[in-house]
């Protein structure tokens, strides 16, 4: 038998950091000096047994212990395929910093996001009004220069007339309300200036026409008691120009069932429907 | 479980207000950051969804024939927000440590065991109601848009094709998600009835101020791929038996669905007289007449009447929608359908009951200040941009 005290790793005494594991073959090998003569001590037949038994628990351990480890491996794994991250942090281990900071930041974007889509509401709706009052007031005034021609014509009055002057006033006055708006514009609005130039252009060939093609041309299908509007809805293949395309060509036709004269009631047999 | 440790545990928390969604999110986000993109940018909705849908669970928890349905639904309504049962375990958690923090001391083992145990029957009711749904039908159909019309102001007509079939009925609403604003679900009913080859019509308004909707109408292209989830509504869908005439009232964009129902009359064979009122604010805003005027040519029981509110100089029918309705007919045996902004939709409403017609038969939107109500088209969040049609 050979002494070796050596065999502990040390730990025991030094309490060092390195915590060397003792297996059991560590114990089964483990020898001990005997007692000098007329000393007294354990009887070495039953401190080998007892080490034996301890060197089974031991090594019976560390077997579960491998088998524990090797299930936490598989489970982490089978995570890890499922998306999931076992080793992510857990709810509980979260500082209240952290949250806090990420609440915060939260919060600052909410609160942009919001402020923007009150901005881009106000816009729009400003946008919407502007051009119903831009509208509004050129079909006024093309009232007006339609009541004017009706005076001065006299005898000589042509219904296709009325509506060529009728449809300059009122392309004119959009023209003089949408160049008003376009200087107002800065560089960021290239764009827009762009599209209202371009529509410009598209009314200024629509307001000449009218005169020019005049004489020749059969009477629209709209009477002077029923102002024509300029807004027809966009037809299905016309550009998509902010403020529609406004055609005094076709004057807007109203509705075809929407004459008070075809009474919509479906729920009254009786009803006439010619 | 102790339903009454739940209640009181959660009126405690949820006095906290907004802090305890935000404390939640934080949590959930921290531990799991993959989770963030699965929500939207703005969580400003979300935290009230959170909190409305816990509290419906929770104030119900022992009022079985309340609280399954509705959980049941939230679990088929969580595929088309692509949550897997994996997600639940973390969600658990961060409520968890929630609802730890906000009730400090009284969070004891035994409410821990309460609360632990009720997500647990939660989350697995959830997850069995999203795999049964999952044998009868996607989460979502991939959709392209093939073709983006802008007419009038601010109205596009889009014309979806989806790659599989998407049933649903005439009247019903589509949870749509587009490829620019992920996350963001918002409503729009089929103006058409589901079509052999897979089109569907829909009439979306940009929306001042809209997430969506002014992304739709500005943005969206032809070739653009989108998301529809299960069809939801059962307001608007023509009642099964019914041979009654129709009286239908629209406002704005709400002239989809009734546009739809108009083409199942036609599709029965048009034995039902439908009178369809168009409400607009100005000519502009009549944006799909030259269609309704198609369909109505052909179709001696249909008879289509534009009215318009704000054009002084219009020759047709001046008003609002309902006031030109009561004008030119009596409706007391129809069926009625109003279809608008929520404003528009109440307002029609009420003067429709003043007029001495019968509540039973008008049929509209139940619009209602629920944040999230899965399988319904109304909480405010998803229908934001919808009420102003």
């Amino acid at each position: 038998m050979t002494a070796n005290t050596d065999d502990y790793g040390d730990s025991a005494h030094s309490g060092a950091r390195s915590w060397v594991p003792l297996s059991a073959e560590q114990i089964r090998r483990r020898s001990f000096r005997e007692t000098p003569l007329g000393r007294r001590g354990y009887r070495p037949d039953e401190v080998e047994l007892f080490m034996g038994r301890v060197a089974g628990e031991v090594e019976r351990w560390t077997a579960a212990y491998a088998d524990a480890q090797n299930e936490v491996q598989r489970l982490k794994y089978y995570f890890r395929n499922e998306g999931v991250d076992p080793d992510a942090p857990r709810a509980w281990d979260v500082t209240a910093d952290a949250v806090a900071l990420m609440s915060r930041a939260q919060a600052q974007a909410d609160r942009l996001i919001a402020d923007a889509q009150a901005h881009a509401r106000a816009m729009q709706y400003d946008a919407r009004a502007q051009a119903e009052a831009i509208v509004g007031r050129a079909r006024q005034e093309a009232d007006r220069a339609a009541h004017a021609y009706r005076v001065r014509a006299g005898a000589d009055y042509n219904a296709d007339r009325e509506q060529a002057e009728r449809m300059a006033t009122l392309g004119r006055s959009i023209l003089a309300a949408l160049s008003g708006a376009t200087t107002q514009m800065d560089g960021a609005s290239a764009q827009m200036r762009a599209i209202a130039d371009a529509f410009a252009i598209e009314l200024g060939k629509i307001i000449t026409e009218p005169e020019e093609a005049n004489a020749g041309r059969t009477a629209p299908p709209t009477s002077p008691a029923r102002p024509a509007s300029p807004a027809r809805p966009a037809s299905p293949t016309g550009p998509a120009s902010p403020t529609g395309p406004a055609s005094p060509a076709r004057p807007a036709s109203p509705a075809r069932p929407a004459s008070p004269a075809r009474p919509a009631s479906p729920a009254r047999p009786a009803s006439p429907a010619p | 479980m102790d339903p009454a440790a739940l209640k009181g545990s959660w009126e405690r928390v949820a006095a906290h207000g907004d802090a305890v969604p935000s404390f939640f999110y934080a949590t959930l986000f921290i531990t799991n950051p993959e989770l963030r993109a699965m929500f939207p940018m703005s969580m400003a909705g979300q935290r009230d969804r959170l909190v409305s849908a816990l509290g419906t669970i929770v104030s119900n928890v022992d009022n079985i024939e309340v609280v399954v349905p509705y959980v049941e639904a939230l679990g088929r309504d969580h595929r088309r927000f692509d949550a897997r049962p994996e997600h639940y375990p973390p969600v658990g958690e961060a409520l968890l440590a929630t609802l730890a923090h906000f009730l400090g001391e009284a969070w004891t083992p035994e409410l821990a065991a309460e609360w632990t145990a009720a997500f647990g029957l939660v989350a697995r009711a959830m997850v069995d109601a999203a795999e049964q749904a999952a044998e009868s039908g996607p989460a979502y159909w991939a959709a392209t848009v093939v073709e983006h019309e802008r007419r009038g102001l601010d109205v596009a007509v889009l014309h979806l094709r989806t790659d599989l079939p998407y049933p649903y009925l005439a009247g019903q609403s589509c949870p749509v998600e587009i490829p620019d604003r992920p996350r963001l679900w918002r409503y729009y009913s089929p103006a058409n009835l589901a079509r052999p080859d897979r089109l569907i019509e829909l009439h979306v308004k940009a929306v001042p101020g809209g997430q969506v909707s002014t992304a739709i109408v500005h943005g969206l292209q032809t070739g653009d791929k989108v998301k529809l989830a299960t069809p939801v509504g059962q307001r608007l869908t023509l009642q099964p038996g019914s041979t009654r005439d129709l009286l239908l009232i629209a406002g704005g964009t709400g002239l989809a669905p009734l546009k739809a129902l108009v083409e199942q009359v036609a599709a029965g064979g048009g034995r039902r007289r439908v009178a369809l009122f168009v409400g607009a604010r100005t000519l502009l805003d009549l944006y799909d007449l030259p269609a309704l005027e198609a369909m109505a040519a052909n179709s001696p029981w249909l008879t289509i009447v534009p009215t318009l509110s704000h054009e002084p100089w219009y020759a047709g029918e001046r008003g609002l929608a309902v006031d030109v309705a009561l004008r030119l007919g009596r409706w007391d045996d129809c069926d009625v359908y109003v279809c608008g902004s929520a404003d528009m939709t109440a307002a029609t409403r009420d003067r429709l009951l003043g007029a001495g017609l019968a509540a039973e038969l008008i049929r509209c939107e139940d619009y209602n200040d629920e944040p999230y109500r899965p399988g319904f088209a109304t909480g405010v969040s998803e229908r934001e941009e919808v009420p102003t049609r």
